[in-house]
């Protein structure tokens, strides 16, 4: 055996930070962080002889680095080959079968005609995937029509948030997943009897949380960070969070999301279709993580679920999100909400936690 | 038109992919299954005479077939063996003697399928494995050692020569499923013990030198094109002998390779001969970086090579309907 090049697999990809790099293990899922330095060194190795490469530049950290390589190779993030040209980057196309992959419904005082307006559009559009909001009232209604207009469409999943009333809700709920397959999950928010609550299907969440408004959208964290392959090559050109979506809110307007003050028309007098095909609808879709300021420094900007409606300054589309307690440059999580700098921002969007 | 040919039952999420391609590219397409001729009771007939062969259930505007499958015939006059009053004997004899009838007139309804392209051509998928070494190794291929035999003493010297052998179905890796307990044909590992342990002959059955694996290699051919995929199943102890034990919790790595031109070239030539327009390719690459060809499966599956690799296979299967629908 003579292996001479240490190589990372191709789905665990390096992404270098301010003060931390990453390194994403897109078939797993996982996440490591891992000193700058080491990053760089692993992406100016390539296919390399490692340990002369290691002499010739890097020789005051052989130690370290032998270290490290052992245990990205103990925990298959990498491996030796003396073959290394055989084993290709993954291409970074990304590309998608839709027009609109993704919709945010606010249902809850939509007209009939205008629910059937939404559906025939987001067939037309091979939307794949659905969220229906309701924040103060539910219509199971609503939810009824809507869904069953959209069996035999590209639909493949929807959720539903819906505020908990009552423990009849529940039977409701549970109805409405045995009538229509393509519900993924109903969570009922604002629920105070959680404790007294059980044997639910396993489709139905609760949460004591309120979301009772758009309000509650765009929080970064790291649990939300979304480790897949798809998301990564998409984030590299498009915004992780915008691409391919569309938003009719609680007034029948269309916009990129139901939380941003943009709206591109109106359901009652625009087509969905033609607003949505449009280039100035697409703009924001392109904003992508290297062109927001400190995010493009982050780490994690490649697994990151963004957030373009509350923002830092909410004058520059660019700025980083307001919902954001990570800091690249200190490489530190801290709670945003209790930072002294957003205060003001947070009243200009009328946000109170 | 496009023609989509598979069992209407099989849920497979490779297929939606590849439906909602065709979709995004505004493909007129249809479906097809044995279904339609064998269960809805819809009347169809395919007529020879001096005007030559006709069908009733004409396919001629589909001008582009995507093959997948057609029919499940497990099940097939199952309410009807139920009912017989005879021997077991007869009733297994009955069942493979209307399985046989079922791929005869199969291959009569694919005869109507006319010039149509087809993705591959349905009646060379049912190839033979033993055949398919062989012609590989014409190409200068290096295969597995492999001996079909029914004798113990010929199996104990094969085991002794190479150390370590396998064994596998010739025809499909199946399983049967039972209230407590399944049963496979599959590959498997053999050693000494059991060797000895079977009878002076027994059942005729197909065995191979192992092959050390430096890693396993899934290759996706198309139209002359390769998608290959490493699989590093050395790494598992679970899934040293066949990948297909997969390991939920920590898969395989599967990464994207670039094979070596010649191989690639004769890996093409084995297609051609074996009249395969797309397959999947499994190889084992040793640690003194042979390859050793295994096998060829026409209507493998492509959604577990394409996404890791993010090779949008998908959309290419897509694209080649398309493209030989005009």
């Amino acid at each position: 055996m003579n292996k001479m090049t240490f190589k990372l697999f191709a789905n665990c990809k390096i992404v270098i930070g301010a003060k931390n790099a990453s390194i994403c293990d897109l078939q797993r899922g996982n996440i490591y962080s891992i000193p700058k330095e080491l990053g760089a060194f692993l992406l100016k190795s390539k296919n390399k002889k490692t340990l002369r490469f290691i002499e010739d530049k890097f020789k005051n950290d052989k130690e370290t680095i032998l270290e490290y390589l052992a245990y990205l190779e103990k925990n298959e993030i990498g491996f030796w080959t003396d073959e290394p040209e055989r084993f290709p980057e993954l291409n970074t196309e990304w590309k998608s079968p839709e027009q609109i992959n993704n919709a945010i419904i606010e249902l809850e005082k939509l007209e009939e005609n205008e629910i059937i307006k939404i559906v025939v559009a987001l067939k037309n559009l091979l939307c794949k995937h659905i969220e229906l909001r309701f924040y103060k009232n539910n219509s199971l209604d609503r939810i009824d029509l809507f869904m069953r207009l959209s069996i035999n469409s590209t639909i493949r999943s929807v959720i539903i948030y819906i505020p908990y009333s009552s423990s009849l809700i529940l039977n409701n709920a549970n109805d409405l997943i045995v009538k229509y397959p393509q519900i993924s999950f109903i969570i009922l928010h604002s629920c105070d009897k959680i404790d007294l609550i059980k044997n639910l299907n396993p489709k139905i969440k609760l949460t004591s949380r309120k979301i009772d408004s758009r309000h509650h959208c765009g929080t970064i964290d790291p649990k939300l960070f979304s480790i897949k392959l798809p998301v990564f090559m998409e984030s590299l050109k498009f915004n992780s969070c915008l691409n391919k979506k569309l938003s009719i809110d609680i007034n029948g307007d269309i916009k990129n999301c139901p939380s941003m003050p943009k709206s591109y028309g109106n359901i009652k007098t625009d087509d969905i279709e033609t607003t949505a095909s449009s280039n100035v609808f697409k703009k924001s879709w392109s904003i992508h993580k290297d062109l927001i300021s400190t995010c493009k420094d982050c780490e994690f900007k490649y697994v990151c679920t963004d957030c373009r409606a509350y923002l830092e300054d909410p004058k520059n589309q660019l700025s980083k999100p307001l919902k954001c307690g990570y800091d690249p440059y200190k490489g530190v999580w801290e709670n945003w909400s209790k930072n002294p700098l957003k205060q003001k921002v947070k009243e200009y969007y009328h946000i109170e936690l | 038109m496009i023609l989509i040919c598979k069992e209407y039952k099989e849920d497979n999420q490779s297929h939606e992919d590849v439906i909602d391609w065709l979709l995004y590219r505004n493909a007129n397409f249809s479906f097809l299954s044995g279904k339609d001729y064998y269960q809805n009771g819809e009347p169809w007939c395919i007529q020879l005479d001096d005007l030559g062969q006709r069908t009733s259930r004409s396919l001629k505007n589909y001008k582009s077939i995507w093959f997948r499958g057609f029919l499940r015939h497990r099940n097939h006059l199952m309410s009807t063996f139920g009912n017989l009053e005879t021997t077991n004997d007869n009733i297994s004899e009955l069942r493979w003697r209307i399985g046989q009838e079922i791929l005869k007139t199969n291959s009569q309804i694919f005869d109507s399928f006319g010039d149509a392209y087809t993705l591959p051509n349905p009646k060379n998928i049912k190839i033979d494995k033993f055949d398919t070494l062989r012609i590989a190794k014409q190409f200068g291929i290096e295969t597995p050692i492999s001996i079909i035999t029914n004798s113990r003493e010929k199996l104990v010297t094969f085991i002794s020569l190479h150390k370590r052998i396998i064994t596998k179905p010739l025809y499909e890796t199946v399983y049967f499923k039972e209230e407590t307990k399944t049963a496979f044909f599959k590959t498997e590992i053999l050693d000494l013990e059991t060797v000895t342990s079977l009878p002076e002959t027994f059942f005729p059955s197909f065995f191979q030198a192992y092959v050390e694996k430096d890693i396993e290699l899934r290759i996706f051919y198309i139209e002359g094109e390769f998608y290959p995929m490493a699989i590093f199943s050395q790494l598992d102890p679970k899934t040293k002998t066949d990948f297909r034990n997969y390991n939920e919790e920590k898969p395989n790595r599967n990464v994207p390779y670039i094979l070596p031109d010649d191989l690639q070239k004769k890996l093409d030539q084995l297609m051609n001969k074996l009249k395969l327009n797309t397959g999947s390719i499994d190889l084992i690459k040793t640690p003194d970086k042979k390859y050793v060809f295994l096998e060829v499966n026409p209507t493998g599956q492509f959604g577990f090579t394409s996404k890791p690799c993010n090779y949008y296979l998908e959309d290419i299967i897509a694209q080649t309907l398309i493209k030989n629908d005009q």
